[in-house]
């Protein structure tokens, strides 16, 4: 079974009037059909530049690629279609969820307009049909009152809901994959659980492959079933969810989880990473991109490791992948 | 300090504020001649090179009437934007502060003045109170109050609701303390240019006063009443009238200009310290 | 027995809201009553619209009462602007969410932390510089910082000095709105326990208002829990925590995603049905009773009375005994 999506060694590049800023580094991932993938990375990681990079949705006048970097989706390689070929892909083979739903929706037009525009743009539809599949996809996506919902505008909505209507939007087209970045970051903890259950079910029913981009490591223990971290703009670990949080083999993915908050631990650690992160502005380093941060750094750490693998799907960038001292404890109801 | 021009408009924008400056205190500086000067051997002289402008029906040089008029255009358009700033200051200050009754009361005062057509008014003021560089510094002044406080109150609600201010507040930092020290600092910059606007807008309504011949009156020499005299000459000398008009027009698209630049040279998101 | 340091008594705030040709009104806080002892830190949890924040700046005088009072150690909140308001703020302090607007971008850091330096008469000029580096070191920032201004530091040293800021008139009690929600988790990880040290210095207490229930849970001796301006439950964090009481608590908790992949697989997420009610027109009774599964007629004709269930525990609930009992409807 081939991949849905393969990106090996992409390096995103932007031109900028004082200094190229390298957003991303050698980055490889894989997405099977139908899987639940998350990209883990706190602000400036480079993950939103990663997962825009997949339906080149940056402007491509300031945008370079690294040579040898690849792109493969849905067999097609992304980086070499013209324009006229991404529009196909964009809205039906991959959609795209942001993450404030205030912005994503055009105040002046109403609900069922939207939809119809984005289903309109990928197929030949009659009204009457495009209004039979939005209602479908605003039921998939349990809002109420479905057929009334068409006719409301997007400041009747909470937050909640506008998000909600984006999922249905996203699904809309059947697309194969479903790029979600940060969807509930702007939404209530009720809100987000509705979100995440419904997106779940989405993902099993029609078999739509989801990268969930989040920093939120309690979204990611929920939602995944395989996690990318990512610093610096290099992806530092992959493994299945479980593996991840259980096993981490990369200092940073330790010292995040040692970081975040859980509920439902008595006891909480607020174990901080000292220093902030830099600035890439100007020459790419060729050091490992958490040197300077690491409590485990060593003088080989100079040099940017390469992925270390650590079983079937378990690989981290770090020249001691496997033999820090990182478990986590085990937590305390 | 980190706002020194470095772009080239701004360089060049500085040169000519500089050198504007310098025109209105030392204006001999940038001419030999003298502006009513009568030469009755040079009259209406084509543009040359010893007259870059050519001469006036009286042979008296015209660049240096020119230059000589920057005093004039100087003191009308930066008196009148000061007179106005420091009554609308205070006033869009405590209106967009305060809210409530204050707001209420000045922005209604405010409105009504801003209905007023400006060169309608200035035309009355002028004819009934008689022409004169102080009525005109005056009339445009009051025209400018307005203008001014809505934008001085419209800024200072937006910064009113920003965390530093509510953090003075909590910290028991009185309304006028924050209003001197915390807000007025940030609006500096769209009050940068606003100012230069207004000015250029000063410029032009005095060179249309003195057109027809209500704005600035012999032997006071000012751009408006050289294009009053310059016009009769435009079949015969067009060089005379053109020149004028252009100094004008560049004149308040320069100040237009250069307060773009300066608005944003004070930006602090700029600097890099 | 020790005074109580801030005390709320059925504070109500009410906010006029114009919808459409209607007036409206907003109960942003409808009946609020809590105590905070010294050196105690008191956690403010809800969602949006539940008040918390409002809740948090009356408590400290920076919001007006539509009725009730607020006490600090027994004496009513002065009115705002008045020189004993004034003094107050040398004791109650804020640090608010946002911290790239909450410094003047065009003061220096040495101008900022003057600031109430000066207003309070803290420190004469001679000492002021070394009182600021005391600030600056006490936060963990290097004293060359005092010169630099705003735009050159990042979120997570803004929020530090916004902390330091609010120390330095020595308050007893700050209250913290969100104060790392717009932070990273390994900024707001050194945020918190830069608290945690400070809290055994200083033995400041503190009023923490946020979402996160994890955090709160970490950072707070007791908390309340808010919904639609009202406390649905209050009491001691592990308690509340171990077992809630109030559906609107279960929900929260069971909503929370938890970073344990194995837990969360072997959770059932039943997510809460239906919106928040518009603040502004909220529902008969009890707030919560349009999205509650234990939800009966009772609960439409009347708000439910707060209960003590055990030391300090509160709920507002209708229903507490059977949830108490494990009674569960589906």
């Amino acid at each position: 079974m081939s991949s849905l999506l393969h990106v090996e060694n992409l390096g995103v590049t932007f031109e900028t009037a004082e200094a190229p800023v390298h957003a991303v580094v050698e980055a490889s991932m894989t997405i099977e059909p139908g899987q639940r993938v998350g990209l883990i990375g706190e602000s400036g990681s480079g993950k939103s530049v990663l997962a825009r990079a997949f339906m080149q949705l940056d402007s491509r006048r300031v945008t370079r690629f690294a040579s040898g970097s690849r792109i493969d989706l849905d067999g097609r390689d992304v980086l070499s279609l013209p324009e006229s070929d991404l529009h196909h892909l964009r809205g039906d083979v991959v959609s795209m969820v942001f993450q404030n739903p205030m912005h994503s929706l055009n105040p002046s037009f109403k609900i069922g307009t939207q939809l119809r525009s984005v289903l309109q743009a990928h197929r030949k539809i009659s009204r009457r049909d495009a209004t039979g599949r939005i209602v479908d996809a605003l039921k998939a996506v349990d809002l109420p009152g479905a057929e009334q919902l068409v006719h409301r505008y997007p400041h009747e909505l909470s937050g909640g809901q506008r998000q909600r209507v984006l999922i249905a939007m996203a699904i809309l087209c059947e697309p194969k994959l479903i790029i979600a970045d940060e969807p509930t970051s702007a939404l209530d903890v009720t809100a987000q659980d509705t979100v995440l259950e419904i997106m779940i079910r989405l993902s099993d029913e029609q078999n739509i492959a989801v990268l969930m981009i989040t920093h939120d490591m309690g979204v990611a223990a929920r939602f995944c079933e395989v996690v990318n971290v990512m610093y610096g703009g290099r992806i530092v670990e992959t493994a299945d969810v479980r593996t991840l949080f259980s096993r981490p083999a990369h200092p940073y993915t330790a010292a995040l989880l040692a970081a975040t908050p859980d509920p439902a631990r008595a006891e909480q650690e607020f174990r901080a990473i000292p220093g902030t992160q830099q600035s890439r502005l100007g020459v790419s380093s060729l050091a490992c991109a958490f040197v300077e941060r690491c409590p485990f750094a060593q003088d080989v750490c100079r040099n940017a490791p390469d992925m270390v693998p650590l079983g079937e799907t378990h690989k981290a960038a770090c020249h001691f992948a496997g033999e820090l001292p990182l478990d986590r404890a085990t937590p305390s109801p | 300090m980190s706002f020194l021009p470095r772009s080239p408009s701004a360089i060049f924008l500085s040169t000519v504020g500089l050198l504007a400056v310098v025109a209105a205190v030392f204006p001999q500086w940038l001419t030999p001649y003298d502006p009513t000067g009568i030469d009755v051997t040079a009259l209406l002289a084509a543009p040359s090179w010893r007259h870059p402008f050519g001469t006036d029906e009286l042979g008296a040089d015209v660049l240096a009437r020119v230059i000589y008029g920057v005093r004039l255009e100087l003191a009308i358009a930066l008196g009148s934007v000061v007179l106005a700033g420091v009554v609308a200051i205070p006033c869009g200050l405590l209106a967009g502060y305060l809210g409530g009754w204050v707001d209420w009361v000045l922005t209604l005062v405010a409105d009504s003045i801003l209905s007023f057509p400006i060169v309608l008014f200035a035309v009355l003021i002028v004819a009934s109170l008689g022409a004169s560089v102080a009525t005109l510094i005056g009339v445009l002044g009051f025209v400018f109050v307005p203008r001014i406080f809505r934008l001085v109150r419209g800024q200072t609600q937006v910064i009113r609701a920003t965390g530093f201010v509510r953090a003075a507040r909590a910290m028991g930092v009185r309304t006028p303390t924050i209003l001197v020290r915390h807000i007025l600092p940030n609006i500096l910059g769209p009050l940068l240019v606003i100012v230069p606007q207004l000015m250029a807008i000063a410029v032009l309504i005095e060179a249309g006063l003195s057109f027809v011949g209500l704005g600035v009156q012999p032997p006071q020499i000012s751009w408006g009443s050289l294009l009053l005299v310059s016009k009769n000459y435009y079949i015969a000398a067009a060089w005379y009238p053109l020149a004028v008009g252009t100094v004008t027009t560049l004149a308040a698209a320069a100040l237009v200009f250069g307060g773009d630049l300066a608005a944003a040279a004070v930006n602090p998101s700029r600097r890099r310290v | 027995m020790s005074e109580v340091l801030l005390e709320a008594e059925d504070i109500r705030i009410r906010f006029a809201k114009r919808s459409g040709r209607k007036n409206q009104v907003v109960r942003a806080v409808d009946g609020l009553s809590f105590a905070v002892d010294p050196g105690e830190t008191f956690g403010l949890v809800g969602e949006s619209g539940s008040g918390k924040s409002t809740a948090g700046n009356a408590a400290i005088g920076l919001q007006e009462l539509f009725s009730g009072t607020v006490r600090y150690r027994g004496e009513p909140m002065p009115v705002p602007g008045s020189a004993r308001w004034r003094d107050l703020r040398r004791q109650l302090q804020v640090v608010f969410q946002d911290p790239f607007s909450s410094l003047n971008p065009r003061w220096t850091i040495r101008q900022a932390l003057s600031e109430p330096l000066k207003l309070h008469g803290l420190a004469s000029a001679e000492e002021r510089d070394g009182a600021i580096a005391r600030l600056l070191e006490q936060v963990g920032l290097g004293a060359e910082l005092a010169a630099r201004y705003p735009a050159a530091l990042s979120g997570g040293q803004r929020q530090r000095v916004c902390i330091a800021r609010a120390l330095a008139v020595q308050p007893e009690l700050i209250v913290c709105d969100e104060i790392t929600s717009a932070l990273d988790v390994s900024t707001q990880a050194q945020i918190i326990s830069l608290l945690q040290d400070l809290k055994a210095q200083t033995q400041v207490a503190l009023i923490f208002i946020s979402h996160d229930l994890g955090l709160v849970r970490g950072v707070a001796d007791r908390i309340g829990v808010m919904y639609l301006g009202r406390f649905v439950e209050t009491g001691e964090t592990g308690k509340i925590f171990a077992r809630p009481l109030h559906p609107y608590t279960i929900a929260l908790l069971h909503a929370v995603p938890v970073p344990d992949p194995e837990r969360e697989a072997a959770r059932k997420h039943q997510p809460l049905h239906g919106e928040i009610p518009d603040p502004a027109d909220p529902p008969s009774g009890c707030y919560f009773r349009t999205r509650c599964p234990y939800a009966t007629d009772i609960c439409a004709a009347e708000a439910p009375a707060f209960e003590e269930m055990e030391d300090g525990h509160r709920v507002a609930c209708h229903h507490v005994r059977e949830i108490e009992q494990g009674v569960r409807r589906s």
